[in-house]
């Protein structure tokens, strides 16, 4: 049940399993938010999670919340997250969008323009950005706590088998890209906002017209880091990022824990580094709920950035350019 | 005809059987496909290719009369998998009736329909072809297809249908649950029976030599409500196709059994336990032992035999009081658990001891099939497969 006396007006777009399952709810827990639209094209869907969480309004189109509220998340199947978003900027709508950002960096150039001129925030969902585990990567590998950073190896997959309501990500003309594009975002920002800029990239998938299951990419950063990425829907892959250092290695677990292991050459030893907050502990819907209490936060002092949009465009580009040099991951099955 | 533009239509396509077959059609044939899913989020790998996507499940009659309206082939692999005796009666028979009433309205030019070799019962010996004898009471899997392959075959013959039937045995490859991934997963953890010392025939093919199949099925023009069996043509023992697996895994635990004692140890499997017995299994988690140790009636003496007597003595006596076996010790010291053995039911065990072989020279004279992999070959390929997938 939501609380009516709420701060921002707030509309979700799309119904979808990460609506259902993170967005309304956490909204609807959220004192930040009084959520007073649902919008999904499948309108029997919109009613239904409607009903389910006592949301007043709920329509199949989008343009009807426009005037009528403050804010709006929009999770929609990738290739919509630009059509929506541009409108919504620019009736004055502050927008946080899923990941990734859009499809073509274009288009995020065009979002972050338009909300620019309109003074709303943009917000991209790289939610992993306030997860401690990858603050706290993020400030090992800066400091250098192993000495130089040489190269890593990544990989991130499961056998996919999510709930989804649709068939949407799935079908390229819906999705614009397959695993990449859609658990891609999450860690290639992570490199990204790590190491810097990348220069030379070389992409391998297996897709046949359709979106890929499986992607390999080989990155070489600007500051000479280089190493390779595997995201994967058919097979359970390490989940892990390792990271070889001057003095040892880094391991930082992707979503399964909080340590980070540092394994130092010679020595028998090993530690572990741990960063937790209050979300910890509450799988990814906590840092979920973490991510609109930012963009709220963000909205109403516009002082609590976790992330720029420009940052999120910046993983779009380089998903765009491994699209742009695709190599055929040639598997036998 | 199978061959390029040709429009498919493919029910059970996020299966094992039914992913490769999407894969041949579109990689080796460069045909339209279209699939019937019913639950999205098995299309990773379907959707590497651009297939057509109509949302639904065999009952579905909407999206069956979508699927055949605009195909030339069906491939039915769909099929109820588990649920109640009328939910297998309803999707594998009622459904299946429909659906090739639908398909020949709407124009549909060969359907080939999969079933299983589980509709020839278990037979100790002796050679199964199309001819021999079905039988009934396997569990309603196996009831409810013959029931289904006999509505094909009658529908094909009484309104000139060229709709057939395929009856795969043992397939395994990459992706395949019951053959190849439950035994990768199952047998690092389990003791392993081999019912007769493995001595049973194991009908064994590899998954592409099933699509194969089905294709030259759909391929064979003016044949209608006919049954084929697809296998590999080596004779294969259960012991040589699970060592393959143990290789892979390097080793696997394996137990020689008699058919009679594997029977036996089955019924021994169902008696009711003592009580002793299933305090010893209870107690086989280590977390409710620790649990039931910090609870203050238990925790109290044990921390004070703990801390008064010497170790080795407070240990035995803990083990007195407490402890009837080793697996329920409340020391901490590791014990080596031995793993379960895996059971096999009465007719898995009658399965295994079979040694009754399938002939394919119906499929081969009638069809050209051929398989193209021994199993040396295909377990090659399930073996480059797994080490991909990290399963090994």
């Amino acid at each position: 049940m939501c609380d009516k006396n709420k701060a921002l007006k707030l509309a979700i777009i799309g119904c979808g399993a990460i609506s259902a399952n993170a967005h309304i709810p956490n909204a609807c827990k959220s004192p930040l938010f009084d959520v007073v639209y649902l919008v999904d094209k499948n309108l029997e869907l919109a009613n239904s999670q409607a009903s389910y969480f006592d949301i007043p309004n709920a329509v199949d189109d989008f343009q009807e919340i426009i005037g009528k509220v403050d804010a709006a998340i929009v999770a929609v199947p990738h290739k919509l997250h630009y059509d929506l978003t541009i409108p919504l900027l620019k009736s004055g709508i502050h927008v946080l969008v899923e990941k990734p950002m859009a499809i073509s960096f274009n288009e995020c150039q065009e979002m972050i323009e338009v909300a620019k001129e309109n003074k709303v925030l943009l917000e991209v969902g790289h939610f992993r950005r306030i997860q401690p585990v990858f603050q706290l990567a993020k400030k090992i590998i800066s400091e250098q706590w192993l000495g130089k950073i040489e190269s890593f190896t990544a990989e991130e997959g499961v056998v996919f088998s999510s709930p989804v309501a649709s068939a949407a990500m799935f079908k390229k003309e819906q999705s614009g890209g397959g695993v990449l594009l859609d658990t891609g975002p999450h860690l290639l920002e992570n490199l990204l906002w790590w190491f810097g800029d990348y220069g030379n990239l070389q992409y391998w998938d297996d897709a046949c017209e359709g979106v890929e299951a499986d992607c390999k990419l080989e990155l070489t950063f600007d500051g000479g880091v280089t190493g390779s990425v595997n995201f994967s829907r058919l097979r359970n892959l390490k989940n892990q990022v390792n990271v070889k250092c001057e003095k040892g290695s880094i391991e930082i677990p992707i979503g399964w824990s909080e340590d980070i292991i540092l394994k130092y050459d010679n020595a028998d030893y090993e530690t572990k580094v741990s960063a937790t907050n209050e979300y910890t502990g509450q799988g990814n819907l906590g840092y979920l709920y973490n991510e609109l209490e930012f963009f709220a936060s963000t909205v109403l002092s516009s002082d609590a950035y976790f992330m720029k949009a420009e940052e999120a465009a910046k993983t779009v580009r380089l998903i765009e350019q491994c699209y742009a040099n695709r190599q055929n991951l040639d598997l036998e099955w | 005809m199978v061959k390029k533009g040709a429009k498919v239509f493919v029910t059970g396509a996020t299966g094992f059987i039914g992913s490769r077959l999407v894969k041949t059609l579109f990689q080796q044939y460069d045909c339209e496909v279209t699939v019937l899913v019913r639950d999205f989020s098995k299309l990773s790998s379907l959707s590497r290719y651009p297939v057509n996507i109509i949302a639904g499940g065999l009952d579905d009659e909407n999206a069956l009369t979508e699927g055949a309206k605009n195909a030339d082939i069906v491939f039915n692999l769909g099929s109820a998998m588990d649920g109640s005796t009328e939910y297998f009666k309803h999707i594998n028979v009622a459904s299946l009736g429909r659906f090739l009433e639908i398909s020949k309205q709407n124009g549909v030019q060969k359907f080939v329909h999969t079933s299983t070799i589980s509709v020839y019962g278990c037979p100790e010996s002796g050679i199964i072809n199309e001819n021999r004898k079905r039988q009934y009471g396997n569990g309603d899997y196996a009831d409810t297809k013959l029931d289904g392959e006999k509505l094909v075959v009658d529908f094909a013959k009484q309104n000139d249908f060229q709709a057939n039937v395929i009856q795969p045995t043992i397939v395994y490859g990459p992706f395949g649950g019951c053959w190849t991934v439950a035994r990768l997963l199952g047998f690092p953890r389990s003791r392993v029976i081999l019912v007769n010392g493995g001595d049973g025939i194991c009908s064994a093919i590899y998954v592409d030599d099933v699509v194969n199949g089905m294709i030259a099925l759909a391929n064979k023009d003016t044949i209608c409500g006919e049954c084929f069996l697809v296998s590999g043509e080596e004779k294969v023992t259960w012991k040589e196709f699970f060592g393959y697996y143990s290789e892979m895994l390097g080793g696997t635990e394996f137990i020689e059994m008699s058919k009679e004692e594997a029977l036996e140890y089955y019924q021994n499997t169902q008696r009711v336990p003592s009580t002793i017995a299933q305090l010893k299994d209870l107690f086989r988690d280590q977390e409710l032992r620790h649990k039931i140790r910090d609870l203050p009636p238990v925790k109290i003496p044990y921390q004070f035999l703990k801390k008064c007597l010497p170790r080795k003595l407070s240990d035995s006596v803990i083990g007195q009081v407490v402890d009837h076996s080793e697996a329920f010790s409340v020391t901490d010291q590791p014990q080596e658990v031995e793993k379960p053995i895996w059971t096999l039911i009465p007719e898995e065990v009658s399965f295994y001891a079979s040694k009754a072989e399938v002939s394919v020279v119906k499929a081969k004279n009638t069809l050209g099939y051929t398989p193209k992999y021994n199993l040396k070959e295909g377990m090659e390929k399930t073996f480059k497969w797994a080490s991909w997938a990290r399963i090994l």
